[in-house]
């Protein structure tokens, strides 16, 4: 079985939603429609992304908390890096 | 990149919606809050972890977005880490731009950044890529989300070894 499309284009969004493409470009340039440009001439709609906005959804800002913790967080911890101390081994690469 | 704290509230609940848009399903409850973390140091760390719904179940692609800030003594922030991640276990391929350890890079390779690509996944032509800094998460997530749609898997043997 094929992998599902990952991505439309402006076009194949305007079929689905039945509007002109222009009118897909305008949602993506007002931001309404996230969208990749991937070069000057390609735009990508992640599908993903298509899904949330054909369903109406509206994600919005949510909120933040501070909190302290006891420990230093240091980024690559796990990662073979150049000299640095600590043996540092690869298979927490993908950690 | 400089922020105040409530700047960086703000950039984090930015990148949070923005990956909500983009439809990658968070690994939090829908109204749970978004977290900075403050470590004894002072420096404020933060991790979005989330997958794209790519029609599988369990779904196949993992996304990462962590930072680390630093303080500064004008009580101002200043971002010292970045790592933005994608795992796609379907088409067996990872990328991640990464901002840690500085001084050893330069000092090794004279780049502040690096990067990485595996594929398939535990398999690299090398294990640091060269690559450019990017400016925000928002620069990470969308060139992430470039590489989950691109219909061709990053060629991570033409790529720039640092190693």
């Amino acid at each position: 079985m094929d992998a599902p499309p990952r991505y439309l284009t402006p076009a194949e969004a305007a079929t689905q939603l039945r509007v002109s493409t222009d009118t897909v470009l305008r949602l993506i340039a007002s931001g309404e429609l996230p969208a990749l440009r991937v070069s000057s001439r390609i735009i990508r709609i992640p599908a993903p992304a298509f899904a949330v906005f054909q369903a109406g959804r509206q994600p919005t800002r949510r909120a933040v908390v501070r909190r302290t913790r006891r420990t230093e967080v240091t980024l690559g911890r796990d990662e073979q890096a150049p000299d640095l101390p600590g043996a540092r081994s690869r298979a927490s690469l993908t950690a | 990149m400089q922020l105040s704290v409530t700047d960086l509230e703000r950039y984090l609940s930015g990148i949070g919606e923005l990956l909500e848009r983009y439809g990658v399903v968070l690994e939090l409850e829908p109204a749970a809050p978004l977290v900075l973390e403050e470590s004894p140091s002072g420096a404020i760390s933060f991790e979005l972890r989330g997958f794209l719904p790519d029609g599988r179940i369990p779904p196949l692609s993992v996304l990462e977005v962590r930072e680390r800030w630093r303080r500064l003594a004008s009580s101002r922030l200043e971002r010292s880490e970045y790592a933005f991640e994608l795992l796609d276990h379907e088409r067996a391929f990872r990328r991640a731009f990464h901002l840690h350890d500085s001084e050893a890079f330069i000092r090794h390779f004279h780049v502040v950044v690096h990067e990485h690509c595996e594929r398939p996944i535990g398999t690299a032509p090398c294990a640091h890529i060269a690559g450019p800094p990017l400016r925000d998460a928002y620069r990470g997530v969308d060139l992430l989300l470039a590489a989950w749609t691109d219909p061709r898997p990053p060629d991570c043997a033409a790529m720039t070894c640092l190693d």
